[in-house]
């Protein structure tokens, strides 16, 4: 395996060390609880995380306008309650702590674990979780991916409004009935803490419908060319919305050419334009990443003139 | 079995999960994400460095919060906090009564925590069937074990990450399942274990 690591079992933590001399803004406690330097001081604080691999998700968005804290966990595994216990404790103010939670299995029980020992504590908390990636058709099963990075920028806006840590919830999780995201991959990634590729793919295969932790995807395919993969996800997509007004994430799966995610967008866009919608915001880059996988995931969200000023308001997070 | 002894199985349990890595890794790979191995590891790697000497009841219950602060993932709370349910009910000398009676707690943590039924391709399915093996057989053999774990091979997963590939999760031990193998196992000896 060729990988620029020391040695797998410290891969989180060297990771860590070295995004605090990249990112002078966020502290580390709890050697994997990323937080604000500049701590809030009133309002609701918004918490999210989940496994490392996903970078510059989440710590990457723990800044002044969308999160307050980001648990990290070892590559491509939820991080354990006392970390988000920790996280809960480092950021409440008093006004409660809303975390923000990816569907899946481990996730969820981690954070709910912790949160239940900070209700314990006297931590008001609440939780929304995100279930976005319509290629698995029962929605209870759902899993989380790049629409997360949605969810933060609202939730983290929201808070900034001065909403209550109820409203907030409501709010998010009406944002998200409107959230949709699909994905493909090119190439599997390459899991450092295993030493092997998380699937195996031929040279003129591809996957339609992956996670983000490298997993398989739900269909596998006979490549084709950007314009009809383009096609083919947005086809999936306006099987569940007929908004005319999104806001659009063309997101890189980690080493996936910027070349090549222009590409996509222009057919992304087109595509759009043809079916008559309107884009209020595009967002093009490397948002939630699986590790090196090459391929990239499409996220579309019904929006009224609320969440657009939210979407658009500024952030301190140089990855938003 | 008593806490001596508990403490030793579940310190042995470092050395099984490193030599057991890589099947695990590669069982998971086919229908999870592949850290199913290096999770268990790490797991019990804290275990054998952070559990220390005390009564069979403190041994479970350290030996959970650490598995749960350790491993992540689903993994992490289902087998942490099932050995902490453990530790409530189990006896200074654990004789086979004791050990049925724990296995039942055991299984009854992860049903409710993963909301998880017998034959959905789990853990549960080795160890919701492990009191009856260690009734029938009076013992917790590794051969019986494997046998609850092989069964799930030809199951189609409805929980965990494994639901996702449906029909395709057929033909693949689930990983949970395994490493479920070696945690009773562990638990058995004294109990008539090989």
């Amino acid at each position: 395996m060729k990988k620029l690591i020391k040695q797998k079992e410290s891969f989180l933590n060297d990771m860590l060390d070295g995004l605090k001399y990249r990112d002078t803004q966020i502290e580390i406690i709890e050697e994997t609880v990323a937080v604000r330097k500049n701590k809030r001081d009133k309002g609701v604080a918004i918490v999210s995380g989940g496994g490392s691999g996903h970078e510059p998700a989440h710590a990457g968005y723990v800044a002044h306008g969308m999160l307050d804290a980001a648990v990290c966990g070892e590559v491509f595994t939820s991080p354990t309650p006392d970390k988000v216990l920790a996280a809960i404790k480092a950021t409440d103010c008093g006004e409660g702590v809303l975390l923000v939670i990816k569907n899946y299995a481990g996730d969820v029980m981690n954070f709910e674990m912790a949160q239940e020992m900070a209700e314990a504590e006297g931590h008001r908390t609440a939780s929304v979780i995100v279930r976005d990636d319509i290629s698995i058709d029962n929605e209870e099963q759902r899993r989380g991916v790049a629409g997360t990075i949605l969810v933060h920028k609202f939730a983290g806006y929201l808070s900034e409004q001065g909403l209550s840590l109820e409203q907030i919830r409501e709010r998010t999780e009406e944002m998200m009935t409107g959230l949709y995201s699909i994905g493909m991959a090119v190439q599997p990634c390459l899991v450092p803490t295993t030493g092997a590729y998380g699937f195996d793919l031929a040279e003129d295969e591809m996957e339609i419908g992956i996670g983000i932790h490298g997993e398989k995807g739900i269909y596998r395919e006979k490549i084709e060319t950007a314009d009809s993969i383009v096609n083919r996800l947005q086809d999936e997509i306006f099987k569940h919305t007929d908004s005319s007004h999104l806001i659009v994430m063309v997101n890189g799966m980690g080493a996936t050419p910027d070349s090549e995610l222009n590409i996509v967008t222009k057919y992304v866009m087109e595509g759009l334009e043809s079916k008559g919608k309107s884009v209020s915001r595009l967002l093009v880059g490397n948002y939630m990443t699986s590790l090196d996988m090459q391929g990239f995931s499409l996220t579309v969200v019904e929006h009224d003139d609320y969440l657009a000023q939210a979407l658009n308001a500024p952030t301190e997070s140089k990855h938003f | 079995m008593n806490a001596e002894q508990l403490l030793t199985q579940l310190n042995g349990l470092k050395a099984v999960f490193e030599e057991k890595e890589d099947e695990l890794t590669q069982l998971d790979r086919e229908i999870g994400d592949g850290d199913h191995g290096v999770n268990m590891k790490r797991g019990f790697n804290a275990v054998a460095e952070k559990v220390s000497d005390g009564s069979a009841q403190d041994i479970l219950k350290q030996t959970g919060m650490t598995l749960m602060n350790s491993i992540g993932g689903a993994s992490g709370p289902l087998y942490g906090f099932s050995f902490v349910k453990m530790s409530e009910v189990a006896k200074d000398e654990i004789d086979n009564d004791n050990l049925m009676e724990m296995l039942e707690v055991f299984s009854k943590t992860v049903g409710d925590k993963g909301q998880v039924e017998a034959g959905e391709k789990t853990m549960y399915d080795v160890i919701v069937k492990s009191a009856n093996v260690l009734r029938e057989t009076g013992g917790l053999r590794l051969k019986d074990l494997q046998r609850l774990a092989d069964e799930t091979e030809d199951m189609i997963a409805t929980k965990g990450r494994a639901a996702y590939f449906k029909e395709d999760s057929k033909g693949t031990v689930d990983p949970g399942a395994q490493s479920a193998v070696y945690i009773i196992h562990a638990l058995g000896e004294g109990a008539g274990n090989d």
